[in-house]
């Protein structure tokens, strides 16, 4: 088996009396597609910005081809930021609202690709919105003038614009109605084959783990519950948290209750 | 509200090191001046540096400097050869004793002024607030000019030095402490205008009103003690600029309060006299705003520090 | 609306610093020529009817000392002399008006020295405005600076710049200018004294703002955009640079127009107390200085003549500052 490409080890962080994450460890393989799936509360949003190193744990490893990330060399944390890419929850507060669109899906490579000159990061960042099928008109448009669709398109270019090995989502598709996040997620099936991009995405709902990820790792409290391959572990519960999302999930799906 | 007291401190503590760092840091001191003389020469005037302590490095000048405060002394002052807390003590009774004058006047004419114009038509008080932000506009100093200009020119007398009795106390209060309040006044008027709006606007007044309560009564226990809050934090931060702008008005017309002894040592470089003074000002600024903050704490319930 | 909005209450300043400039470049007298026959003259009137009371051209009567009082003048009708308008200056340059020599016209009258109080008060117009001006500018500098690193970074620095802010606020402002400036020499050169009024005046003024600044960073420091850029590896300066610094223009904008007129103040003051700008320089407050003597006060009243510059600005300054204030809360 081929080593991963991004791994915890044991990862601790807590807020003053607040336990975030309780001793969490994962694996992240070339091309693996891993839905975490849990409450809200449950510490998930913490887990993914450990991953990115954009908080520091308080406890363990996060490595990056086998090397802890704590210790990477300036080079070696550029490469990082590089080659992994965090999406963050919330489309609308995540994106700059006084810059317009092309400046803001330039800004990772202004920031991580020096070596391109001006002219090849803008061509660079056209594409990545026209991969996106964002519209021509998109570029000079502040976000705020985006629906919510267009401002996740934005901000999934700006994610793949360096070319990363491996994306985090953040609650990629809350608060978006189902045609987008049908249309959002085709998107990103198709980026992901296209690219060979380990994804890991965090989400409450198990029915969207469903349609994405091969694998799920359901986290409740801290810690990862129970994980294995999708349809196994939605058909077979194990652990009460499971089986609790997953009852919820089929009360909403079934019950006839708008979500 | 140990923490309160606790970061006010901590403010002094600060203002101590600035207060004594800045005047004795300054190129050349006291002795400087004195080396002009011909009378004295080089030996002389090293021989004095030593005596007063001026050769030592800062450091050991401020402890020594900080014993004498637990003591009660501010060090010596050099052109006037007493200790300074002696100079500068009935200095600040007068300060203190100006602004107290001032504040109250200001406050006495701006928050009856601010309650009757709430109440008056729109036009009136339209016209009401134009002419206090004209006011406003005018800085002490030219008030204070003003203020005198008019004394001189109507022959009202200007007593100078040590006032005797409470009739040459009056008078010698009259311009600059005039000159102060109407500096403070209208700030006082526009913030009073904008409390008893808030307040009379309030669904509770309106509350009492209909449950027949005597409007005297809506007024005193409803109106006033909603508007009192910020009021009485305005009060403790405007005292800053009060101790500011009295500077000034003492300056020019010569009231014997801290401010032209400051003036005077600054440019004599008599250093602990500076610090002293300095020193004082900021205790009272800082002593102004716990004192509000306490007021606040006993007047409202809500509020714990 | 927005920018140019924004901009209309600062275009109000720059065309009244433009005006008192232009002003200064047109002024009658050099500021510094000190015509000894003439101390304290009265206000020149300009005559515009001649002895047969028909209409004349603009002119000025002959200026007469009294012999026997000083500074008590006379005019002298029988001696007049037309006015010029935009005529050469005797120190090089363009005047706006001037009296045919040996006639003299001080429109506000001269001071102690004999120098020409219009021409001092236009050009120590230009000096207080812009010692205010540049003290703010610098000012909200340093307070955006400091109160964002401090915002941004925490810890250490923010300690230690907050509790440096604390300190500073916790004095009366002109007690701390004077205790500054009992650090510096007492006596300098006119521009080393406008420069050390104008640095005096930001040292002691940037911790209001700075603090305002720090709120405001530590609010945006959590906003997702922030964030995100750190995830790109953005260090704090680009962050600062690109994206907070933006953030702040409003507040900046808000704050100028309330530092302003307290730094004009501020200098004025410390001029008046002479602290400040040193003479030959003219500046507001130097100008007045001499008002401190009361006999002066009292015989000479067109020497306030730069209290009353003054006051004009400082209400100009107001009205701008509230026009901004209207402008800011409709667009939120």
């Amino acid at each position: 088996m081929r080593p991963p490409v991004l791994a915890a080890c044991d990862l601790r962080k807590s807020y003053g009396s607040v336990t975030a994450l309780d001793g969490v460890s994962l694996d992240l393989h070339p091309g693996d597609s891993l839905a975490i799936v849990g409450e809200s509360g449950s510490g998930k949003s913490t887990l993914l910005r450990c991953l990115a190193w954009l908080e520091q744990p308080g406890g363990g490893y996060v490595r990056f081809e086998g090397a802890p990330v704590m210790e990477l060399d300036t080079t070696g944390r550029r490469e990082f930021r590089r080659r992994v890419q965090l999406m963050l929850q919330d489309a609308a507060q995540a994106l700059n609202p006084r810059w317009r669109a092309l400046a803001l899906v330039r800004e990772p490579l202004d920031l991580l690709r020096p070596d391109l000159d001006a002219t090849a990061r803008e061509t660079l960042a056209r594409r990545c919105m026209e991969r996106v099928a964002l519209p021509d008109w998109a570029a000079d448009r502040l976000p705020g003038e985006f629906s919510g669709g267009q401002r996740q398109r934005i901000l999934l270019a700006r994610a793949i614009v360096l070319d990363p090995s491996v994306l985090l989502l953040d609650e990629p598709f809350a608060g978006l109605d189902p045609p987008v996040q049908g249309e959002l997620l085709a998107l990103l099936r198709h980026l992901r084959a296209e690219r060979q991009m380990a994804t890991a995405f965090v989400t409450h709902d198990p029915g969207l783990a469903a349609a994405v990820a091969d694998k799920i790792a359901v986290f409740g409290r801290g810690r990862i519950v129970e994980h294995g391959p999708t349809a196994g572990l939605l058909a077979q519960p194990v652990h009460p948290t499971t089986r609790l999302l997953v009852a919820c999930h089929k009360a909403r799906l079934f019950g006839g209750g708008s979500p | 509200m140990l923490r309160r007291l606790g970061g006010a401190a901590l403010a002094l503590a600060g203002l101590s090191v600035l207060c004594f760092a800045l005047p004795n840091w300054a190129p050349g001191d006291f002795l400087t001046d004195a080396a002009v003389n011909p009378a004295l020469d080089r030996s002389t005037i090293d021989a004095m540096r030593v005596r007063y302590g001026l050769d030592e490095p800062l450091p050991v000048r401020y402890g020594r400097w900080l014993r004498g405060l637990t003591r009660g002394e501010l060090g010596l002052s050099l052109s006037y050869q007493v200790d300074a807390a002696t100079l500068l003590l009935p200095r600040l009774r007068a300060t203190l004793v100006l602004n107290a004058f001032a504040l109250l006047l200001a406050l006495v004419a701006a928050l009856p002024a601010a309650a009757a114009v709430g109440r008056s038509g729109p036009a009136f008080r339209r016209a009401a607030d134009t002419a206090m932000l004209a006011v406003l506009s005018v800085p002490e100093i030219v008030l204070v000019l003003i203020l005198l200009a008019t004394a001189l020119t109507w022959e009202i007398p200007l007593p100078g030095g040590q006032p005797e009795g409470v009739v040459g106390l009056l008078q010698g209060l009259a311009v600059p402490g005039l000159a102060l309040a109407l500096g403070a006044a209208p700030i006082f008027y526009r913030h009073a205008r904008a409390a008893f709006d808030e307040a009379l606007g309030a669904p509770f007044v309106a509350a009492a009103r209909h449950a027949g309560v005597p409007e005297v009564s809506v007024q005193l226990r409803y109106v006033l003690p909603a508007a009192a809050n910020p009021l009485i934090s305005l009060l403790g931060t405007s005292l800053g600029n009060l101790l500011s702008a009295s500077l000034v008005v003492e300056t020019v017309t010569g009231w014997p309060g801290l401010g032209p002894l400051l003036l005077e040592a600054v440019l004599a470089r008599d250093s602990n006299v500076v610090a002293g003074a300095v020193l004082l000002a900021a205790t009272c600024q800082i002593a102004g705003n716990v004192a509000a903050d306490l007021a606040l704490m006993r007047l409202d319930p809500r509020i714990r520090l | 609306m927005s920018r140019r909005a924004i901009s209309r209450p600062v275009l109000l300043l720059v065309v009244w610093h433009a005006a008192l400039a232009a002003g200064a470049w047109l002024a009658p007298h050099p500021g510094n020529r000190q015509y000894r026959e003439y101390p304290f003259a009265p206000p020149t009137r300009i005559r515009l009817l001649d002895a047969n009371r028909g209409l004349a051209w603009p002119h000025v009567c002959a200026l007469e000392p009294e012999p026997a009082r000083f500074g008590a003048y006379r005019e002298d009708c029988a001696r007049r002399f037309p006015v010029r308008f935009l005529a050469s200056r005797p120190g090089g340059g363009i005047a706006l008006m001037q009296a045919v020599a040996p006639g003299s016209l001080f429109l506000l009258g001269t001071d102690e020295l004999g120098r020409d109080v219009f021409s001092r008060l236009l050009l120590g117009g230009v000096l207080s405005l812009g010692c205010g001006l540049s003290a703010a500018c610098l000012a909200l500098a340093l307070a955006a600076w400091l109160g964002s690193l401090a915002g941004l970074l925490g810890g250490l620095a923010d300690a230690v710049i907050s509790r440096g802010a604390e300190v500073l606020m916790a004095l009366p402002i002109l007690y701390l200018l004077l205790a500054m400036r009992a650090a510096l020499p007492i006596q300098s050169p006119p521009l080393t004294g406008f420069l050390m009024a104008v640095c005096l005046i930001a040292l002691a003024g940037w911790a209001r703002p700075a603090r305002l600044v720090r709120g405001i960073v530590l609010s945006a420091r959590e906003r997702g955009y922030v964030l995100a850029a750190r995830g790109f590896g953005a260090g704090s300066f680009y962050l600062l640079r690109k994206h907070l610094l933006p953030e702040l223009r409003g507040v900046l904008h808000a704050q100028a127009a309330v530092l302003i007129p307290r730094f004009v103040i501020l200098e004025v003051t410390l001029s008046l107390l002479g602290l400040g700008v040193p003479e030959p320089a003219s500046s507001w407050g130097s100008m007045l200085a001499n008002l401190r003597q009361y006999d002066v006060l009292a015989t000479h009243p067109w020497m306030l003549a730069p209290a009353a510059a003054l006051t004009l600005s400082l209400a100009l300054f107001g009205h701008a500052g509230r026009w901004l204030e209207v402008e800011v809360q409709e667009k939120a």
